[in-house]
This record gives structure tokens, sequence and C-alpha cells, in this order.
């Protein structure tokens, strides 16, 4: 929560919020008879849990990939099966793919698929017209 | 822009030609979806237009748009807060793009 009493408050000023968005919040912070302080203020802190949740998954998956590139050598005996990859250990193989997407619906973070060709990195080419949404927020 | 059904949830995506993966949607819809329980093992990298690398949570699932069913890869990075239907996807489909209506329709390809 919000310690309004022992937090230090600072004035900043942030370039290139987008109006639209500043319009609804500062309506919805009057809405909830709450500052803009305030409302910027668990808006950041939001922003930045949900970043470290984020950086726990990214670590989990790479720590699945890695299992699975270290240990293609025993998951290829399972070629045309489905295996679920979880927690850095083989956690169930299956005939068919839909049978190991309901086992893997357990788990929060999962490698689900079927065994084929050792995985490999990929690139995926983006048009001229997108934006990063960190762009969008500098 | 194209309707499109993934795990039960109706998504608008805007059809981009310029993308060449399958669908992309914001990473907090893929979470609440479950697709982080359906992840490839493949590594999948957005090369931005100022080829800059992001890397990306890709997951491998059946869409439904209109009367077809189809896998592709949906695609999500915190980076991407965008709804998009990228070449990967569209090549099951013949997409009809209607420019005065800003408006684009999908046919399979085996239905000609």
């Amino acid at each position: 929560m919000f310690n309004m009493i022992t937090a230090v408050k600072r004035q900043v000023l942030i370039r290139g919020v987008d109006e639209d968005v500043y319009r609804r919040a500062k309506s919805a912070a009057a809405l909830q008879g709450v500052s803009m302080g305030l409302a910027v203020s668990e808006a950041l802190r939001g922003w930045v849990e949900n970043g470290l949740a984020e950086d726990g998954i990214r670590k989990e998956v790479k720590q699945n990939v890695r299992y699975v590139k270290a240990h293609w050598s025993d998951l290829k005996r399972h070629k045309g099966e489905a295996v679920v990859i979880s927690g850095r250990k083989l956690q169930g193989v299956f005939t068919s793919y839909e049978e190991a997407r309901r086992f893997s619906a357990r788990f929060n973070v999962a490698l689900t698929f079927v065994v084929d060709k050792m995985p490999e990195t990929r690139e995926l080419e983006f048009g001229p017209d997108l934006e990063l949404q960190q762009e969008i927020q500098s | 822009m194209i309707s499109v059904e993934l795990a039960g949830m109706t998504l608008e995506c805007v059809v981009d030609t310029g993308f060449s993966g399958g669908l992309v949607i914001p990473l907090s819809t893929f979470e609440s979806l479950g697709l982080l329980a359906a992840l490839v093992p493949e590594e999948y990298l957005a090369v931005m237009p100022d080829s800059r690398k992001v890397p990306l949570y890709t997951a491998s699932e059946e869409v439904v748009a209109g009367s077809s069913r189809v896998r592709t890869l949906v695609h999500a990075a915190s980076a991407l807060d965008r709804k998009l239907a990228g070449r990967a996807f569209l090549q099951s489909f013949v997409t009809t793009l209607d420019g005065p209506r800003e408006a684009a329709s999908l046919s399979l390809q085996s239905a000609l």
C-alpha cells in the first residue's frame, strides 16, 4: 500500500505523456477523489512490480529452453510425442499435443511442444509503423 | 482490422503485412489466456525497423477466424502493446483489403 505519511514526495516533469491517457487518468482520479500524484505513483509502482514479475518469468523461460537444449539427446527419443517442460524438468510425455496442453495448464510457465527438431533462435521482421511501448512512454 | 477468436476471447487485430510472424497480442492478454504454459521451445526475436531485437514469448495456439480454425504462433512482449495479424497467420487465407471501408476480410485458400 502507498504510505502517504512516510513517503517522500517529489515534483517531477514527465515529457511525452500521451494526452488521451492523461485526460482519462485525470478524470478517473477525480472520480475516485485521489490526486494525480497518488494515481501516477500507484501506476509507476505497478509498472515496476510487473517488470520484476516479468523478469522472473523470462528467467524461468530461459532456464526451460536451456534444459531442452542440454537434454535434447534424451528428448529426441520422444520424437512425435508431446512433452511438457517446466521448472527445468521434463514433467510429462503425452501421445497428443492437446493432452500435453491440458496437463501444462497447471504450471504458470511451461514449454509444451511436440518433439521434432532441435529448437533454434528465429527472427521475425516487424513493419516500419510499429513503435515500442517504451518509446511511446518516453 | 480482422476479428479472431483465441482461447474463447475475441480480439480485433490489425492486419500487418510488414510483420512476418503469426499474431501479436498484449502480454497481459497472453498471460491471462494461460499461454505462458504453452510456450514453444524456439526463441523468437522481433527485429524492429531500427534493427533492435526484442525477445518474444511465443505459443502455438488454435485461432478461429470466421468459420475457419487454424493453428498459428501467438507472440507477446511487454514492449509491444499491440494486436497484429502477420504474414505467417495470413498465409492460411486469401486476404482481401477494402480500402474505402478500412476493412479486411479473410477466406480460406482451400475454399477457392
